[in-house]
């Protein structure tokens, strides 16, 4: 167990850099630097700049430097816990990530939460009722609403909402978890993985239900009920299980669009700004972060997997 | 002599219970499948509508792409323009016609561009084995460990430059007219960055298909019965990987086609004042409330591509893999 954990680590980091090299080479290779940012928003305030200046302050925020070196500075002051400061307004990255991940946070314990209460029991309904237009509803709406990408969802569940029904106000800025505003995040948010967890679950489900042991189950005489808690969820759930660390993936697209669309503080929103204004280090800062969550995840998933599948065992 | 007239009317019989056997093969059977489907059928519906707008859309398109009304900014959908104009005035319903032709090439090029990259990449791994599959993999885990809307919008933001400058020097050089559009330089970056983000779901699919086909007993089987290789790749080992192939790509179809429009959304995709569907919701999201159809329409139409591009997916899983479907 502590052999194949250490082996783990051991290729999650060498993973992890070089997930922020290439973010780094690419931000390093692009035409448009954080200094080029500067001088527009400037240039817009009737301050204009001529080629020394600009060539001092790429010096002094050291973008003049070959790649290895601005790599290994920033690697170096990544191992001291440090991100580095935001080249648009020379804040610390640190805080600014920390001031956005509760907003993230609740907005994905909102999704696991309707993933679990809305997304397993609508699975298994459909699994329960396979072939019937029950089954084939659930799937086809999940389907459906799987396929409208989040930046579409917003707008119109806007013009729906508040033009024809008139029944909220627009969702703007960051209320916290009592606000109705939440609850609509959450839903806009939250569409693509639920409809992984429903699809999942209910493959998962049927393919439990043709083994000889549910036979054996029901049988012996167990009430349906007990067969599927006890004999077919609990082995159907184990690939939900796994999943979740393609969550992030499909979280972060979300929040992208849905932070940039309700104006909520969150990881998204800092990413979009940090690409509008070239803001290297803040894009590193959240890459990182959330690239490393990925790999985290999928780390715990396989620690827990032999709790779930007693089968499985690392020596 | 009775015998042998039994014996072959027989062999007749069997015969012709094989070719009965061949006129129903895997492709036949699951284009019965998929035609039962009605949704699925939907789907094929739109998908072929989708590309034939892309090819002859501008060619209907009652107004050019960017051409302005300015006595006619931000109407409803009247006559004279069948889905309003927008807030330059310019008219809705050609510019989701030319939409559709962005929509359509970035579907095409660039899932062929990830295809091929993981089918070579993929089929490395699985034929090299030890240090390549090793590299490819890890090259797999990295660029999937990166959200992928935030690699490919990183991307397309850092290699507009390049490739720009790349184009206008092919132009001074051949002086090909092709080269003179700034639209191709969009096109490309898009490309670029939804191949690089597409390449390793293709590339794992491969490299898994090829080295779970290449153990099973029918491969095994024809290896024993003495085919040779090649007939043993072309008759049992393609035919099979290419069910969840075709499946994978049609959904990479829709996949790439909401991936452009949230580039473009971002403002990383496709320019202004090319048309581009995700692009005509950033340029209009601020006036969604005076003016909702300018936001609506393009948005709708997202959705309803996107929406039936994945029905046909769907449909086709269920007609080509019944055995992953059914259980």
């Amino acid at each position: 167990m502590t052999r194949y954990v250490t082996m783990r680590l051991l290729v999650i980091i060498p993973t992890l850099f070089a997930t922020l090299m290439i973010v780094f080479l690419l931000g390093y290779l692009g035409p448009i630097d954080p200094v080029t940012i500067l001088r527009s928003q400037w240039a817009a305030q009737g301050i204009f700049l001529n080629q020394e200046e600009l060539a001092d302050l790429r010096h002094q925020y050291g973008l003049d430097r070959p790649f290895w070196d601005q790599f290994g500075t920033y690697m170096g002051n990544l191992m001291q816990g440090k991100f580095g400061y935001s080249f648009a307004d020379a804040a610390p990255i640190w805080p600014r990530i920390e001031r956005a991940l509760p907003v993230s946070g609740q907005l994905a314990l909102g999704v696991l939460f309707i993933m679990f209460f809305i997304g397993i029991p609508l699975g298994m309904i459909a699994a329960r009722f396979h072939n019937t237009w029950i089954d084939y509803s659930i799937v086809s709406t999940s389907l459906f609403f799987w396929s409208i990408p989040v930046y579409v969802l917003v707008p119109v569940v806007l013009i729906i909402a508040v033009l024809w029904l008139d029944i909220m106000n627009v969702p703007r800025g960051w209320k916290g978890m009592g606000h109705p505003s939440y609850y609509i995040a959450c839903a806009i948010i939250s569409t693509r993985s639920l409809v992984s967890v429903i699809r999942q679950t209910r493959g998962g489900i049927l393919e439990v239900l043709q083994n000889d042991y549910v036979r054996t189950a029901r049988a012996k005489g167990l009430t349906e009920v007990k067969v599927m808690v006890r004999h077919v969820a609990r082995n159907a759930l184990i690939p939900v299980v796994t999943s979740l660390g393609l969550l992030v993936d499909d979280f972060m697209w979300g929040a992208v669009f849905l932070e940039l669309a309700f104006n909520l503080p969150g990881l998204g929103r800092l990413f979009q700004q940090g690409l509008a204004g070239r803001d290297f280090n803040m894009i590193n800062g959240v890459v990182l972060f959330t690239a490393g969550l990925t790999m985290a995840i999928n780390l715990i998933v396989d620690l827990v997997y032999p709790f779930l599948d007693p089968r499985v065992a690392y020596d | 002599m009775a015998q042998e007239d039994a014996s072959s009317t027989a062999k007749l019989q069997l015969e012709l219970e094989a070719q009965n056997l061949k006129t129903r093969g895997l492709w036949t059977d699951a284009f019965k499948r998929l035609i039962r489907n009605r949704l699925s059928m939907v789907g094929l519906f739109i998908f072929v509508l989708l590309f034939i707008t892309a090819i002859f859309g501008p060619y209907i398109a009652p107004y050019p792409y960017m051409l302005q009304n300015l006595d006619r900014v931000a109407e409803g959908p009247s006559i004279d323009y069948l889905l309003g104009t927008d807030d330059l005035g310019r008219d809705m319903f050609s510019r989701i016609l030319w939409g559709a032709r962005t929509a359509g090439i970035v579907a095409i090029i660039s899932t062929t561009f990830s295809l091929i990259l993981g089918i070579v990449l993929g089929g490395l791994a699985a034929y090299m084995g030890s240090w390549a599959d090793w590299i490819i993999s890890r090259a797999v885990d990295v660029t999937m460990s990166i959200p992928q809307l935030l690699f490919a919008s990183l991307m397309a933001a850092t290699f507009r430059k390049p490739v720009a400058d790349w184009v206008d020097t092919m132009y001074a050089r051949t002086g090909l007219g092709f080269f003179a559009t700034p639209t191709y330089v969009d096109l490309i970056v898009v490309f670029g960055a939804l191949a690089l983000i597409q390449w390793p779901a293709y590339a794992r699919m491969i490299r898994g298909q090829i080295l779970s086909l290449r153990e099973k007993e029918f491969v095994e089987a024809a290896r024993a019965v003495g085919v040779g290789q090649v007939k043993v790749l072309l008759k049992h080992l393609i035919p099979n990987a290419l069910g969840p192939l075709i499946v994978l790509v049609t959904f990479g179809f829709g996949g790439a086609i909401v991936a452009e429009s949230g580039l473009s959304f971002l403002g990383v995709g496709v320019q202004p004042p090319q048309a581009s569907w995700g692009a005509m919701i950033n340029d209009n999201q601020l006036s969604w409330r005076y003016r909702p159809w300018l936001v609506a329409v393009p948005g709708l139409t997202i959705a309803i591509v996107s929406v039936g591009i994945n029905f046909l997916g769907d449909g086709l899983n269920d007609a080509l893999n019944p055995r992953q479907a059914d259980s």
